[in-house]
């Protein structure tokens, strides 16, 4: 049998240890795919969110005058158990929302006592913060004042609220960003060792 | 009356400009600035701590002149922000672990590009040569031909 088109080079004909589809296409075709995927999948991720640096390291030691205006609120007074610190602030409306998980939280700790819980009062003004108490319910525990947000950035603070959960030798174990879940409660203090 | 107020009042800001020297900027400022601007605000993303209007940002610049009154180096006052905030903190990554692969992708894109493109030119240059070749006059068909093809 004669070749059919013998003025066409050789490349171009078929031959039978030649894939129907050149290896460049399928190259190209899984680009397609993969480049919007790839693109898609970090749309899903949340730009803002900024991972902490601060988990598995120790806690960064405080001294800030208390909220309620008593003795000061000490970081030294507090290690020696597992300790939840939350920031809140009375302009952060989210705050709100985790307010009664943070009073029954508080209960907990006063009756129990297998860990401590404190709040940072962070950039915020006393007589606010005091307002915002009024309306939402007293916290069970002592809250320091952070107003300029320097303790925050020691913590490496940037959205409010945020929780952080230290373990009893002063290492902090987990952080969470925004509002508390019952669920994020059980599943933190089990890392800190004061879990049921 | 009207004119003699504004005589005097011209009068007087001729007179007063030079007695007000101009203010000059603290020697360390030029370093606040610098180190400012490659700090990334956490709160806002995408600006640097001068520029933003956040809280954070306006106490990040109080640390950042505590720390170069305490005369600490460049380095070491984004090694302080970074150890807190992480690689997040700097506006331009670090060249060094994951932030080398980002600062590597680029010219390695345009390297690939090249190398295509190098490799098409080439190919066409290869597939003229070859049209040109094939264009070459050659015998007129025969009887027998011509009349398979019922020309």
């Amino acid at each position: 049998m004669s070749t059919p088109f013998p003025d066409r080079p050789a490349s171009d004909r078929l031959a039978p240890g030649k894939p129907a589809i050149p290896r460049w296409k399928w190259l190209l075709g899984a680009a397609v795919v993969a480049v919007p995927l790839l693109l898609g999948i970090g749309l899903t991720r949340d730009p803002s969110y900024i991972p902490s640096m601060i988990v598995g390291r120790a806690m960064p030691e405080f001294s800030l005058e208390a909220l309620s205006g008593d003795a000061k609120v000490a970081s030294e007074a507090l290690l020696g158990k597992p300790l939840v610190i939350n920031f809140w602030a009375s302009w952060c409306v989210s705050c709100r929302q985790e307010h009664p998980l943070l009073v029954q939280l508080g209960d907990r700790a006063d009756l129990f006592g297998e860990f401590g819980i404190v709040g940072i009062n962070y950039r915020d003004s006393r007589q606010a913060a005091l307002g915002f108490l009024d309306r939402e319910g007293r916290f069970p525990y002592a809250s320091g004042l952070d107003t300029r947000g320097r303790l925050g950035i020691d913590f490496g603070v940037y959205g409010m609220p945020e929780t952080f959960f230290v373990d009893a030798a002063g290492i902090v174990q987990a952080r969470q960003v925004g509002p508390l879940t019952q669920e994020a409660v059980e599943r933190n203090l089990k890392l800190i060792g004061a879990g049921r | 009356m009207k004119r003699t107020l504004a005589a005097a009042a011209l009068a007087f800001t001729v007179a007063a400009a030079p007695a007000a020297p101009f203010r000059t900027e603290a020697p360390e400022e030029a370093q606040v600035r610098e180190i400012g601007a490659k700090l990334r605000c956490p709160v806002c993303q995408s600006e640097n701590i001068l520029d933003s209007q956040s809280g954070t940002a306006r106490e990040m610049i109080a640390v950042l002149r505590e720390q170069l009154a305490l005369g600490r180096s460049e380095a070491e006052i984004l090694g302080y922000f970074r150890s807190r905030y992480g690689d997040y903190v700097l506006l331009s990554p670090p060249a060094s672990g994951f932030g080398g692969v980002i600062w590597l992708v680029p010219p390695l894109l345009l390297a690939a590009a090249g190398a295509v493109y190098i490799l098409l030119v080439r190919r066409n240059a290869e597939a003229a040569r070859r049209a040109g070749q094939a264009s070459q006059p050659r015998a007129p068909l025969d009887e027998q031909s011509l009349r398979r093809l019922e020309l």
